[in-house]
């Protein structure tokens, strides 16, 4: 296992921000961190980056304790900050300085990510003069520019719009692809579901679900049916005692099983009701996200 | 780099070397007119001045005499400033009377002159009317003489302020610089990319270093200043700064020396405490109430050192001499006025390592804890707190 949380503590003026969580990561894994507005994700974060000390608690990596140094590791802050005075170029060269890289490996990486980015008509200019989105990149920028092993991406799709968003998800794709070891906290569920394997879920700084992101949605505790029909279904469904919201000429029902989902789908023919299509699958992050942290 | 590109320190490099040579060119090329010009009306039958004769003797002022009808318009004129004063002689009951009508400061050395030549005048007259002999009126004018003896005489009274000041400038604004920049980097939260890429204590030397190589920078230009002003012939004998006396043959490699080490110290001590206190700001605007105790101190410094020009062997100056926090101004300008010791400054030097090395504990502590602190107000209490905390 690459990194072990073990009850890891952070108390502030007798409030606990972070409340005995423990959690793994192994090498190459994706791990989704998610939670509501002050559940404790980004105070996590900067323990584990030895931002913040912790109150208690270990942080362990690769089997001994973590030493940050050791680790070449990229963070994108939740809070975008660059030098607002110094050009966008000077400001990557020297990021990439400060992590060791020589001149050639910092023109080549800078060279590949503008063009990956289609930032190369920013490169004279000033930081404080980019859009939120254009200043994100160049964060990103210098997040990746050294090609580090564990990254950390602190809610790295709010304020981009959604080519830059899409652009944004490629890279992780490509990341992933590349067998990094990410932490991604994100408020966007589609992206931890298309990217994370594991997630944790946090409220006022404990965890409250965690593991396999596909295992969780499997055992969850019930099954969601989706029936596209514009006849009103109310009284069958009323019938078999389901609750269901009628949405956009479609019906989403939760039910125990998927037998159960069968057993509806069947009950409804039956009365031959006109259906154009139905669905049974498995809840979504947003569902069990809404329900366990909202 | 960022201090050597700033626009700031451009301008001021460009505008000290221009006040440094400007000055002394000032100095050797406006001779100018600087004679107290005075106006004489002479109303008494019995006493008059050789105008002339005292225009030829003096270097310091110009007689000019007038008639009863230019009176006013002369009272005029030295309201305008056209004129230095104006000067009525008149008499009562056989006593030469001196009216001297001036605009803000008297020209008293002036008027001792005319005083002097009218008093002579009178006991002349009273000699005579009252028969005294010649040999007995000659031994009344005799003049008591004071011979003088300097045993340190220095007209380094100019350059005191003058190295007074430009340390306490320097401190100030480099000192200033280094809080500005953390705190920018705090309020722009590039902090929190620095951090996890530089170790904080790292950060904080290389601002403190990095300013201060600026500010040696600014105290080279100084020097090149007065080294081109010098080559080309206008660094003369008498010269004045604000009507103070400069000495610059005080100006030895050995005293810029001393400069430079009160300087690199003075400024170190103060400029950790400027960056850790600025560590724990969330916003600029909070920067000055936390880093004002500082501004004091130095302020205090700067007028202890002051006081040096008129009495550097005062308690109050040879006892904050060994005050770390006044020694860099405090002890340099006493080195300048000829009355620092070679124990004095060894002392003072070792205070101020000693003392750097004491506050940069506790500074890195503060500076540690804080970096990463946001919040809404800072408050003094939350500096004793986060010294605490690390």
């Amino acid at each position: 296992m690459t990194l072990q949380i073990k009850h890891l503590h952070k108390e502030y003026k007798g409030v606990r921000a972070v409340d005995g969580i423990s959690l793994e990561l192994a090498k190459g894994q994706v791990l989704g961190l998610l939670g509501r507005n002050g559940a404790g994700k980004t105070t996590t974060l900067k323990m584990l980056l030895g931002l913040v000390q912790p109150t208690s608690g270990e942080i362990w990596w690769e089997g001994k304790p973590l030493e940050r140094r050791a680790i070449n590791f990229g963070y994108l802050p939740e809070e975008r900050g660059l030098y607002p005075k110094i050009k966008v170029l000077d400001q990557l060269r020297y990021f990439g300085r400060l992590e060791g890289m020589s001149k050639a490996a910092i023109e080549s990486a800078i060279d590949y990510w503008f063009d990956r980015l289609e930032m190369n008509d920013y490169r004279s200019k000033l930081a404080g003069e980019l859009s939120k989105g254009n200043s994100q990149k160049v964060q990103l920028i210098g997040t990746l520019l050294h090609n580090p092993d564990f990254i950390i991406l602190d809610e790295p799709f709010s304020g981009l719009d959604p080519v830059n968003a899409e652009m944004l998800s490629g890279v992780i794709e490509q990341l992933v692809g590349d067998d990094k070891t990410i932490i991604l906290s994100s408020h966007r569920m589609e992206q931890i579901e298309l990217f994370c394997e594991n997630v944790v879920m946090m409220k006022k700084g404990g965890i409250v679900l965690s593991g396999k992101l596909s295992e969780i949605k499997r055992n969850y505790g019930y099954k969601v049916v989706k029936i596209e029909s514009e006849q009103d279904l109310s009284a069958w469904l009323n019938e078999l005692r389901i609750p269901f919201e009628r949405k956009n000429g479609a019906y989403t029902a939760q039910v125990a099983s998927a037998e159960r989902a069968i057993a509806v789908i069947s009950h409804l023919e039956r009365q031959s009701a006109a259906m154009r299509g139905f669905s049974v699958h498995e809840p979504s992050l947003h569902q069990i996200f809404i329900e366990r942290v909202g | 780099m960022e201090s050597y590109r700033s626009k700031a320190f451009k301008i001021m490099a460009v505008v000290m070397f221009a006040l440094i040579v400007g000055f002394f060119a000032a100095a050797h090329y406006i001779t100018g007119d600087s004679k107290s010009s005075l106006r004489v009306l002479t109303e008494s039958s019995a006493y008059k001045l050789d105008i002339d004769r005292l225009n030829r003797q003096s270097e310091t002022m110009r007689l000019e005499p007038i008639g009863r009808s230019e009176l006013e318009a002369s009272k005029e004129a030295v309201k305008n400033g056209d004129a230095d004063g104006v000067v009525v002689i008149g008499e009562a009951s056989g006593v030469p009377t001196v009216a001297y009508t001036y605009s803000q400061f008297p020209d008293l050395d002036a008027i001792a002159v005319i005083q002097n030549e009218l008093k002579s005048q009178y006991i002349v007259h009273v000699t005579e009317a009252k028969n005294i002999a010649p040999d007995a009126a000659e031994a009344l004018l005799a003049q008591i003489e004071v011979q003088e003896e300097s045993l340190n005489r220095t007209n380094a009274i100019g350059l005191v302020y003058f190295f007074a000041f430009l340390m306490y400038l320097f401190i100030t604004m480099y000192g200033q610089m280094v809080a500005l920049s953390i705190a920018g980097e705090k309020v722009s939260r590039v902090m929190e990319i620095m951090i996890t890429k530089v170790k904080p204590t790292t950060m904080m030397y290389a601002k403190v270093i990095s300013s201060m190589m600026a500010g040696l920078t600014q105290i080279a230009i100084v020097a090149a200043g007065y080294l081109t002003a010098r080559a080309m012939g206008w660094v003369g004998e008498d010269l004045s700064l604000l009507g103070m006396s400069i000495d610059v043959s005080i100006i030895t490699v050995k005293l810029f020396a001393f400069l430079v080490v009160y300087f690199i110290l003075g400024y170190s001590l103060y400029a950790i405490m400027y960056a850790a206190l600025s560590s724990i700001v969330s916003r600029i605007e909070d920067m000055n109430a936390v880093t004002a105790p500082l501004s004091v101190l130095l302020i205090a410094a700067f007028v202890v050192a002051l006081q040096c020009m008129g009495d550097p062997n005062s308690t109050t100056v040879a006892v904050s001499s060994y005050i770390p926090f006044f020694s860099p101004m405090v002890t340099f300008s006493r080195l300048v006025m000829g009355e620092a010791g070679t124990v004095e400054l060894l002392v003072t030097i070792a205070e101020l390592v000693a003392s750097i090395g004491l506050l940069s504990v506790m500074m890195n502590r503060l500076y540690t804890s804080g970096v990463m602190r946001y919040a809404e107000k800072t408050k003094w209490t939350d500096v004793i707190k986060l010294t605490r905390e690390a």
